[in-house]
C-alpha cells in the first residue's frame, strides 16, 4: 500500500511539488511488480510455441513428445479457445487456429513446473506450416492484388464507429469529406504532394509483459498482470472464456513502464488459457525481451500521402490525406488509432476542404496497438513538414504561415464541430519569442548545426464518450484518509496526484492520504483505462468529488452535533472548525465512531465514506 | 526455435584445479566443452541456442590467468581472468598502452567490463571486437596452454574466419603479452556506433603511430579496423603509404583511400557495406591526423 | 546437470545455497533468496536492471552464474539502506525526481553507489559513463544524473 512519508504537513498540496507516494518502496526495492509476488510451490510457468512463418496454413500440430516430458502439466492449442476477442474489433483468437498471420504468433502453450521445462516442452512441439504469400506493406495490403489475410472480416463484431471493408485487408476505413477538394485545388497557386513513411516503434518498457492467472474449481478467475487497464482486461478475459465479468478478478501491481503497450490484452490471455486447465494451480507467463519486440504490441507504421494546396496569400485551401496504417496481423486495437488519424487528419489547421481516407490495413507484421500519442506523432510528422514546404515555396515566413492557418475558436473542424477558443496563435507567438525564432544562434559544438522550427499538433483522444472514472474515500480512526481508485500507477505519478487532489478537496495534509493499491477489480472502483493522459482530469475529478462527498458528510454530522449550519463549517489541516462559534474538532475517531449529541442525548453519524465518479453526459 | 530462451540451457559447470586437468578435460570432451571467463558473450549465445555446450569450464582460477603486470623489458601481461576494467585502471596500461585503454573504455558498459575480458574478446574472434585492434597494433602474443604444454601465438596469426581461430581442443589461452611499445608512441581508437557509448562497432579504427627514423616518411603507423572483414583487419596498404611517403594531407588521403579499398564489409542491421567503406576512409583519416597531432 | 553448494555473503549476511549449474546470480537472488528488488529486463547484459555489487564492483547479475558467487560479497538494492537510513544516492534520487515507474531504479542506485565509492567527485561525463549500462524509458536520464551529482556533493 502506497503511503505518504510523514515529515512536514503539506497543506494545500495542489500546485506544490511533493514527495511521490511510491518512491520509498521503489528506491528500497520493496515495491512489488508482478514477477515479485510470491506464489509458492504450486506455481506453474508457461511458455509459448510461436510461428516461425509470417503467413501460412497450419497443417499439423503434434504435442505428444511435449506431453511426455516430466513436469509438463498443461498443453493448449488454438482449438481449445475458439472465441474471437478484441477491444474494438474482435478479430483474434488467443492462439492461431487454422492459420498464422505473423512471425511469433502463438500456436500453442505449455505450463510446467519450471520455466525451463516449459521451454524444453515448447521445443518438442512439432508444427508444420504451409507458407502463404505475405503482406509487408500497408499500401500494397490495401489493394486488390494483396493476399487476403482475414477472409472472415465481414463477420467480426465491432462497434458502430469502426468501418471494416469485408473482402479486403482494410479493417477500418475512416473517411472525411469536407467541402470539395477537387474544386479547391484548382484555386490553389501552390500544391505540395508528398509521401511519408513512418516505421514501427516498440515501447520497450524496462519491465517486459507478465501475467499470472489462477482459475478456481468454480470457474472464478484471478489474474495478476502488469497492466494499464485492469477493468478492460477483466472484460476481455471474460469474453475470451465465455464467462461473466464478475467471475473474473484482475489485480494490477506497480507497472514497470507501459506507454500504451500494457493497455488492452495480449499475452495475458495465454496465462488465463493455461490456468483454465491446470486444476487450480496458478500459471505465470512472462515475455523475454526478444519476445517483447516482435510478439507483442508495437506502434503501427504509417504510409501517408499528403497533398496540400494554398493560395498566393498563404491560405491553405485544400488537403487530401490518405493514410495506410500498418495494423499488423490483428487490428483489434489498431482500428481505433486509424480512426483518430482520420478525425485529426487536418492537423490543428483551419482547412475548408479536406478529403481524408484513413485505413487500417492488415499485414503480416507485429500487432499494432496503443502507443503514447495514439497516432498523432505519426500523423503530424508529415503534415507539419508539408506546411513548412508550402511556406517556403510561396516565400512566406513559416511562423506566419502557421499562425495564418492555425485553427481558432469559432472555426469548424473536419468533423463539423465548432472549436472552443484555443489560443493557438497566442501559443505560437509565445514560443516563437522564447526560442528567438528567426535569430540565427550558434550550435552547441563545432561538429553540430543549429536549426529552429515550430510545429503544432493536436490530439482528439479516441475514448468512447462513456469512459468513466470513480473513486471512494474513507476516513480512518487516526484521521488519515484512504482513497480507492481504479487507475494505475505506471510511473506517471498518478497516485501522488490523486493524493494531492483528495487532500486539498477534503482539507487535510497530503501526508495523511493513502492511495489503496494494488488496483484490484474486486475492491477498487471502476476506471476505464490508464491511457490517453486522462487520469489527472478524469480520475482526479472523481477523487475530488469523492473527497467533497466525504467532506459534506463530515460537515453535516458536525453541524448537527453542534447545532450549526454546515455552511459555516470548514475543514482545515485535518480539523473541523466553525467560522461562527470557533469550535474545533480534529478529524479523528469521530469519522468512524460518530459524535454524541449535546448533553449526551443520542448519537449522530458513523463511518464516513465519500463517493464520486465522472462520466460526462453528452 | 525462433527466439532466445528465457534462461540458460542445462549444462555442467566445471572448474578444474590445474592446467593439465583443464586441457585434458577440454580435449577429452572436444565437441561438448567450452572454456569461459567473463561469459558475457558465451551466455548470450547459449540463450540464443547458438552454443550448446554440455560443459562450461571456468578457467578463472587456473594458474597464469589472473596475472596483470607490467615489466619494463617484456611489457604488459594480461591474464584471461582479468576483467577489462582492471586493465583500464592500471597506471602502466594508461602510460604505455593508451590506445588499448581508450578501446576498453568504449566497450559496452561499466558493468559488462567488470566481467568481459580482452582474451575473451580475442577468442570470440568477432570481427567487431573493440579491443582486438589494439592487441594487433601493439603486436600482442597469446600465451596458450594445450595438451602438449605451453605455446605462443601472435594475435596477428590467431584469426581464421568470423568467430574462428587457430585454437585446438584442449587449448586454453592463459594471457596475452603486449611488448613494450616504441617510446613516444601514441594513437587513437575511433569507434563508430549508433549511439555515443555501448553499441557494437559499426566500424572501429585503431591507430598507433610513432616517430621512426628508419621509415622514409619519418613515421610508422600501425592500423587495424573492426567490423569490415571476416576477421579483425590490419590495414597493411595504408600503413605502407604512411611509412614510405612524406606525410602530407595528400598522403593521409591516399592512405585512407587505400584503407577503404582494402576492406570487404557486409550489409547488416548496423550499417550497409557501402557506408562502412566510406567510414573506414573517414575514420582512418581522422585517427591518423589525431595521432600525428599528438606526436607533434 | 550438476548442482553446487555455495557460500557467499549477501547484504552482509552469510548465505549457503545449493544451485544448479545453469542458474544465474539474478535468479538465485530473486527466487532462492527472495530478494526481488533486483529486476530482470533483458537477460542479456544490456539493460542493467539486474545490476548488483560483487566484491564492490557493479555487475549484471544476469550475466554471472550463481555458482560463481562462491566466496563473493554481494550487495543488492535491499542492502543500500543501513538500519532504516537511506543511502545518500537513494535520498537524492527521490529529491531530484529521478524515479517514475521505478523498474530501472534498483540498478541505477547500485551503479551510482559504486561510482561514488570509486570516484567521490565525478564530473557529469563520469556519471553518464557510469550509468551507460542502466537503461531507463521513463525519465530521460537528466534527473538521475543530477541526483548522482547531488549525492556526490553531499557525501
Amino acid at each position: 500500500m502506497a503511503q505518504a512519508d510523514t515529515k512536514l504537513g503539506t497543506f494545500s498540496p495542489v500546485g506544490k511539488s511533493v514527495q511521490r507516494l511510491d518512491v520509498l518502496e521503489k528506491v528500497t526495492g520493496s515495491a512489488h511488480y508482478t514477477d515479485d509476488i510470491p506464489f509458492g510451490n504450486a506455481l506453474l510457468y508457461g511458455r509459448v510455441k510461436r510461428s516461425p512463418v509470417a503467413h501460412g496454413i497450419i497443417k499439423r500440430i503434434d504435442i505428444s513428445k511435449a506431453q511426455a516430458l516430466p513436469g509438463v502439466k498443461v498443453i493448449v492449442t488454438g482449438k481449445d479457445f475458439p472465441n474471437l476477442v478484441g477491444l474494438y474489433l474482435k478479430d483474434k483468437t488467443i492462439f492461431a487456429i487454422d492459420r498464422v498471420r505473423f512471425i511469433g504468433e502463438a500456436i500453442a502453450a505449455v505450463a510446467a513446473t519450471s520455466e525451463e521445462i516449459a521451454e524444453k516442452a515448447v521445443d518438442l512441439i512439432e508444427v508444420d506450416i504451409e507458407p502463404l504469400p505475405a503482406v509487408f506493406d500497408a499500401e500494397f495490403g490495401a489493394t486488390k492484388d494483396a493476399p487476403l489475410l482475414h477472409p472472415d472480416l465481414g463477420n467480426y463484431e465491432c462497434p458502430n464507429f469502426i468501418f471494416p471493408v469485408p473482402g479486403t485487408n482494410i479493417a477500418n476505413h475512416f473517411k472525411i469529406r469536407k467541402g470539395n477538394t477537387e474544386e479547391a485545388f484548382k484555386k490553389c497557386t501552390t500544391i505540395i504532394e508528398k509521401k511519408f513513411r513512418i516505421p514501427h516503434v516498440q515501447h520497450v518498457p524496462i519491465e517486459p509483459h507478465i501475467a499470472v492467472a489462477q482459475v478456481e474449481p468454480d470457474g472464478d478467475v484471478t489474474v495478476w498482470a502488469s497492466s494499464q487497464s485492469p477493468f478492460a482486461q477483466r472484460n476481455s478475459f471474460a469474453k475470451a472464456l465465455g464467462i461473466s465479468e464478475s467471475k473474473v478478478r484482475v489485480i494490477a501491481p506497480y507497472v514497470g513502464g507501459g506507454f500504451g503497450c500494457k493497455a488492452g490484452v495480449t499475452m495475458e490471455n495465454v496465462a488465463v488459457a493455461l490456468a483454465s486447465k491446470s486444476g487450480g494451480r496458478p500459471v505465470k507467463v512472462r515475455l523475454t525481451r526478444e519476445e517483447e519486440f516482435f510478439t507483442n504490441f508495437v506502434r503501427q507504421g504509417l504510409i501517408i500521402n499528403l497533398k496540400i494546396g494554398c493560395d498566393a496569400e498563404g491560405n491553405v485551401l485544400a488537403m487530401e490525406n490518405t493514410q495506410y496504417w500498418d495494423g499488423g496481423a490483428s487490428t483489434e486495437y489498431g482500428v481505433n488509432i486509424t480512426r483518430a488519424g482520420g478525425y485529426n487528419s487536418s492537423g490543428p489547421f483551419d482547412i475548408p476542404n479536406v478529403k481524408t481516407d484513413a485505413m487500417c490495413v492488415y499485414t503480416n507484421h507485429p500487432i499494432g496497438g496503443a502507443y503514447r500519442g495514439f497516432g498523432m506523432s505519426e500523423l503530424h510528422a508529415g503534415i507539419i513538414q508539408v506546411m513548412d514546404m508550402l511556406a517556403e515555396k510561396i516565400g512566406m515566413d513559416k511562423t506566419e504561415f502557421l499562425k495564418k492557418n492555425a485553427i481558432q475558436g469559432g472555426d469548424f473542424n473536419v468533423t463539423g464541430m465548432k472549436m472552443h477558443p484555443v489560443g493557438l496563435q497566442e501559443c505560437i507567438d509565445v514560443v516563437s519569442k522564447e526560442i528567438k525564432m528567426g535569430v540565427k544562434e550558434p550550435a552547441s559544438a563545432p561538429h553540430k548545426k543549429r536549426g529552429k522550427g515550430i510545429g503544432i499538433v493536436w490530439k482528439a483522444p479516441s475514448m468512447p464518450p462513456n469512459a468513466g472514472s470513480s473513486s471512494e474515500v474513507r476516513l480512518n480512526e487516526d484521521g488519515s484518509v484512504t482513497v480507492s481508485v481504479g487507475g494505475q500507477e505506471i510511473g506517471q505519478g498518478t497516485f501522488t496526484a490523486m493524493a494531492q487532489i483528495a487532500a486539498e478537496a477534503l482539507g487535510v495534509s497530503y501526508e495523511m492520504v493513502k492511495i489503496e493499491g494494488p488496483v484490484d477489480t474486486r475492491y477498487s472502483p471502476y476506471e476505464w483505462q490508464t491511457v490517453a493522459s486522462r487520469l489527472t482530469w478524469s480520475m482526479g475529478n472523481a477523487v475530488r468529488r469523492a473527497a467533497e462527498d466525504a467532506r459534506k458528510n463530515i460537515l453535516e454530522m458536525v453541524g448537527e452535533a453542534w447545532k450549526e449550519n454546515p455552511a459555516d463549517l470548514d475543514i482545515k489541516e485535518g480539523v473541523v472548525i466553525s467560522l461562527k462559534s470557533e469550535n474545533t474538532i480534529p478529524l479523528k475517531n469521530m469519522v468512524v465512531y460518530g459524535l454524541s449529541r449535546e448533553d449526551d442525548k443520542g448519537w449522530i453519524g458513523g463511518p464516513v465514506l465519500g463517493r464520486g465518479s465522472l462520466c460526462l453526459p453528452m | 526455435m525462433i527466439s532466445a530462451h528465457p534462461g540458460l540451457p542445462e549444462f555442467d559447470y566445471v572448474r578444474p584445479a590445474t592446467l593439465a586437468e583443464a586441457s585434458q578435460f577440454l580435449a577429452g570432451h572436444a565437441a561438448e566443452a567450452r572454456p569461459f571467463s567473463g561469459g558475457t558473450d558465451c551466455f548470450v549465445r547459449m540463450r540464443d541456442g547458438f552454443f550448446t555446450p554440455k560443459y562450461l569450464v571456468d578457467i578463472k582460477s587456473l594458474e597464469g590467468t589472473t596475472v596483470l603486470s607490467f615489466d619494463a623489458k617484456t611489457g604488459l601481461t594480461i591474464g584471461a581472468a582479468v576483467p577489462m576494467n582492471r586493465v583500464a585502471a592500471l597506471p602502466e596500461a594508461n602510460k604505455y598502452y593508451p590506445v588499448l585503454v581508450e578501446a576498453i573504455k568504449s566497450v559496452a558498459s561499466y558493468q559488462l567490463r567488470n566481467r568481459a575480458t580482452i582474451i575473451g574478446n580475442i577468442c570470440n574472434a568477432s570481427p567487431a571486437g573493440d579491443t582486438i585492434g589494439s592487441t594487433l597494433v601493439y603486436n600482442g602474443v597469446l600465451n596458450i596452454h594445450g595438451v602438449d604444454g605451453a605455446k605462443k601465438v601472435p594475435v596477428r596469426e590467431f584469426f581464421t574466419g568470423p568467430g574462428k581461430n587457430v585454437l585446438k581442443p584442449g587449448d586454453i589461452v592463459l594471457s596475452i603479452t603486449l611488448p613494450v611499445p616504441p617510446t613516444g608512441h601514441t594513437g587513437k581508437y575511433i569507434k563508430l556506433g549508433r549511439n555515443r557509448l555501448s553499441d557494437l562497432a559499426i566500424v572501429g579504427v585503431t591507430a598507433l603511430g610513432f616517430k621512426d627514423p628508419t621509415a622514409k616518411s619519418g613515421y610508422r603507423f600501425s592500423l587495424a579496423v573492426a567490423s569490415v572483414a571476416p576477421t579483425p583487419y590490419v590495414l597493411t596498404k595504408a600503413e605502407e603509404v604512411l611509412a614510405t611517403k612524406s606525410i602530407t594531407a595528400e598522403t593521409i588521403a591516399e592512405a585512407a583511400q587505400a584503407a577503404m579499398d582494402s576492406v570487404t564489409p557486409i550489409d547488416d542491421v548496423r550499417g550497409s557495406a557501402s557506408y562502412r567503406k566510406f567510414m573506414v576512409r573517414n575514420l582512418t583519416k581522422r585517427a591518423v591526423e589525431d595521432t600525428l597531432k599528438k606526436l607533434g | 546437470m550438476s548442482f553446487h553448494q555455495i557460500t557467499c555473503k549477501v547484504n552482509g549476511a552469510e548465505e549457503i545455497v545449493t544451485v544448479p549449474s545453469n542458474m544465474t546470480l539474478l535468479t538465485m537472488l530473486r527466487e532462492v533468496l527472495s530478494l526481488t528488488g533486483t529486476k530482470n529486463g533483458c537477460t542479456a547484459g544490456e539493460c542493467g536492471a539486474c545490476t548488483v555489487l560483487v566484491d564492490g564492483e557493479p555487475v549484471n547479475s544476469c550475466m554471472m552464474l550463481a555458482v560463481e558467487a562462491e566466496g563473493k560479497d554481494i550487495v543488492t538494492v535491499e542492502g543500500l539502506a543501513v538500519d532504516g537510513k537511506l543511502d545518500i544516492v537513494q535520498e537524492t534520487i527521490i529529491e531530484k525526481g529521478g524515479v517514475q515507474c521505478g523498474f530501472c531504479t534498483p540498478g541505477m542506485l547500485i551503479s551510482a553507489r559504486a561510482l561514488l565509492n570509486r570516484n567521490p567527485n565525478p564530473s557529469e561525463e563520469d556519471v553518464v559513463e557510469a550509468l551507460v549500462g542502466n537503461l531507463c524509458r521513463c525519465t530521460g536520464y537528466s534527473r538521475i544524473i543530477e541526483s548522482v551529482q547531488a549525492a556526490a556533493k553531499r557525501s
